[in-house]
């Protein structure tokens, strides 16, 4: 059986290190780093994750923009999207919120055993 | 004329004539003995009243003195007043019937009482002579009158004589012949003798007009007097030099409540409050034996007494004049009950006026503190928010890091107590993160109802953990399970949160919060609450208190600054209680701290309610 694909989209390198290194630890996933966001599209058409973890604020493009392209894009609306965050204060995040309703979010920082529940949880639906 | 006819005339006017002198000599016989019987009955009353008095006077005993006083002369027709003085002059009675009489007409009478060789007091009595007046002056009316006649009469007798003893044989002698001219004669002597006559009526009718017209001057002098008197609006008495009035005005009149009858006889001082009256009595006796007063001349300000018993405040001007060779004090007074009145408005104005300006000052000061306050909240909330976006990158690098050391290092002892305390630190760092972020945020509120008692069951859910770890026993019993607030659910349940958490860590030993929530006013509230505009008539009152170490008196006007803080360095980041302030001030809510007596903090919280 291969492995669960997982991007994440970050424009902090060495928190994307941190977060493979913590997920691949576990062994169940293929973890590929994207940190440049305007990259962050091609990247997962190319290679198709399961799940996305994506950083909010990042420089060039949003990361509930990204989210939005997945949603409307027939062939990658089924990607799950985990939103990791430091934005958590309303007068940041309301406009957010709305257009990812359902989505999972993670607040920095994120502990590891959070984290593998987490994208363990939703891959699991 | 015949001698008979002459002789009726001389009859007839000798019978008028003696019917005059009988007349005028009875009144003047009355007159005499009316003022003799009035000297004696003077002597007499004064003479048995103080022997009566003796004792009341030395005891001072005033009610029994009127009384007695009462008793001895209310009967008698012609007395008009009493005054009883003690050892010292001073008026311990002044008695005065209600018949009315002229101060002219006064005679005083005055008995010294002596007691043992002492002079203890004195009792004087004014008598009504009116009557005396009228009699003497009747008297000198009949006087006149009879001098008058008695000359008619000698003239008279003289021509009778003259008749009898010369006219009447030479008539007998010559009785026709002569008839005529004997005739002629006697009316040549009657005509000279009516001629006298009517020159001495002519002389006395004369006297009597010029007098006639003296007196109407006088009396139209006397009503010119009294007009321009009664048009002046202030109050104007004039007293003897023994205190009574003996002249006034309408305006006394109408201010004082009596008429100006009642009035004239009255000794001034019974126009002043009994606190007055010595120190008037005083000053007379001072000024009339040695001329040195206090008040002549001057404007004073006391007060007088109405005929109803009211006080009130009077602006009065004493001046001396002298009337006729005796010493008179003419007081100007006005009723300035008016201008008190006005001036206590005034004076109430302005303390109202200061009272206003303090209360506004201590407002604007208080408004100020807050907007320094606000100010510095805003510049952290600012930097905070920007702080914790930075911080917490590095955080979840530092968190995720050690997390896969956690996991690498295979249970080596030495490096599980570095990662622990590694984490201990991520976690205070995440803490301070955290209420930072909370704080920059705290300025947005979402609104709805919330019912206080669900409010306060779901902080203490939250901090259950807590409370049982540190074995503390919580009472929270909400009396009204309807109480209603407009609030934002998740920042209030914060602050409760936080409050709780500061009283448990606050705890050492056998915990206890009692919680409670319920209606309150305005005036229901001990602390002070000035500045607490937006609270309105009614309101929510919560209170949490706890039996901890409390709050350091002198650190309790701090406790909201941010990052001030009593715990042990690290155990608080110092906002947790600016946060709790800044959420309350955005719902208009109050919050106050103080320790309890016997130990332990009391919050009390106070929130508008919504109503039903």
């Amino acid at each position: 059986m291969s492995l669960n694909k997982i991007l994440i989209v970050d424009d902090e390198v060495n928190l994307t290190k941190m977060l493979k290194l913590n997920i691949e630890e576990n062994g169940n996933y293929e973890v590929r780093v994207v940190n440049k966001a305007k990259q962050a599209i091609d990247s997962i058409r190319e290679f198709m994750p399961e799940l996305v973890l994506l950083d909010i604020m990042m420089p060039e493009i949003q990361g509930n923009e990204i989210a939005e392209l997945i949603v409307a894009d027939p062939a990658l609306c089924e990607i799950k999207i985990v939103f990791l965050t430091a934005l958590v204060t309303k007068t940041e995040a309301p406009d957010v919120g709305k257009k990812i309703a359902g989505r999972r979010f993670l607040a920095k920082p994120v502990k590891a055993e959070e984290l593998l529940a987490c994208i363990e949880e939703e891959l699991a639906t | 004329m015949s001698v008979k006819y002459r002789m009726l005339i001389i009859l007839t006017l000798l019978t008028v004539a003696s019917v005059f002198i009988l007349i005028g000599f009875f009144n003047l016989v009355d007159s005499w003995k009316i003022a003799d019987r009035l000297d004696r009955e003077g002597r007499s009353v004064t003479q048995i009243l103080a022997a009566t008095l003796t004792e009341d006077i030395k005891t001072q005993n005033l009610s029994e003195l009127e009384k007695e006083v009462k008793n001895t002369v209310q009967n008698l027709q012609n007395v008009s007043h009493v005054i009883v003085y003690d050892k010292d002059d001073y008026e311990l009675l002044i008695w005065k019937t209600d018949k009315i009489f002229n101060l002219n007409n006064l005679r005083y009478f005055r008995s010294q009482i002596h007691r043992g060789g002492d002079y203890i007091g004195a009792v004087k009595i004014g008598i009504d002579l009116r009557q005396l007046y009228r009699s003497d002056a009747e008297y000198s009316e009949y006087t006149q009158s009879f001098a008058v006649t008695l000359l008619l009469l000698l003239g008279l007798l003289i021509a009778l004589a003259v008749s009898l003893l010369l006219i009447s044989p030479m008539e007998r002698i010559t009785k026709n012949l002569k008839a005529s001219m004997t005739i002629l004669e006697e009316n040549k002597k009657d005509l000279t003798d009516f001629q006298q006559l009517n020159e001495t009526v002519q002389l006395f009718k004369e006297n009597i007009k010029i007098r006639q017209e003296r007196e109407k001057e006088t009396e139209y002098t006397k009503l010119q007097l009294s007009n321009v008197l009664d048009t002046v609006g202030e109050a104007i008495i004039t007293t003897n030099k023994e205190g009574f009035i003996v002249m006034t005005n309408k305006a006394t009149a109408n201010t004082w409540g009596y008429s100006i009858e009642d009035l004239l006889g009255m000794q001034l001082t019974e126009l002043m409050p009994k606190k007055y009256r010595k120190p008037h009595q005083d000053g007379m006796k001072r000024y009339v034996e040695t001329g040195k007063a206090k008040v002549l001349g001057t404007r004073l300000e006391l007060e007088g007494l109405r005929s109803d018993g009211e006080m009130f405040p009077i602006d009065i001007h004493i001046s001396e004049t002298i009337i006729a060779d005796e010493l008179m004090f003419t007081a100007a007074l006005r009723d300035i009950t008016e201008r008190k009145q006005a001036e206590n408005e005034l004076n109430q104005a302005k303390f109202k006026i200061e009272e206003i300006l303090e209360e506004r000052t201590k407002e604007l000061k208080e408004t100020q503190l807050q907007l320094i306050q606000t100010e510095k909240l805003e510049t952290i909330g600012t930097l905070s928010a920007g702080v914790a976006h930075e911080v917490k990158n590095p955080l979840a690098i530092i968190q995720l890091g050690v997390d896969y050391l956690n996991k690498k290092a295979h249970g080596s002892p030495a490096i599980n107590e570095v990662i622990g305390e590694m984490e201990d630190a991520i976690q205070r760092a995440d803490k301070v993160v955290k209420q930072l972020v909370d704080f920059s945020a705290s300025r947005d509120l979402d609104l709805s109802k919330i019912n206080v008692s669900e409010l306060i069951d779901d902080a203490l859910g939250l901090v259950k953990h807590e409370i049982v770890k540190a074995k503390i026993k919580v009472n929270s019993v909400i009396q009204d399970p309807n109480l209603l607030i407009e609030g934002d659910r998740h920042k209030l349940q914060q602050i409760l949160i936080n409050i709780i958490m500061n009283s448990i860590q606050a705890i050492e030993s056998n915990g206890m919060i009692d919680i409670n929530a319920q209606k309150k006013k305005m005036g229901e509230i001990d602390f002070d609450i000035t500045g607490s505009y937006e609270l309105k008539g009614e309101f929510i009152e919560i209170t949490i208190e706890d039996n901890g170490s409390g709050i350091p008196e002198d650190k309790l006007n701090n406790i909201f600054d941010p990052f001030f803080t009593t715990k042990p360095s690290g155990k608080g980041t110092g906002l947790g209680l600016t946060v709790v302030q800044n959420i309350l001030r955005l719902h208009k809510a109050k919050i106050h701290y103080e320790n309890k007596q016997g130990g332990g903090v009391k919050v009390t919280i106070l929130i508008n309610t919504t109503g039903d």
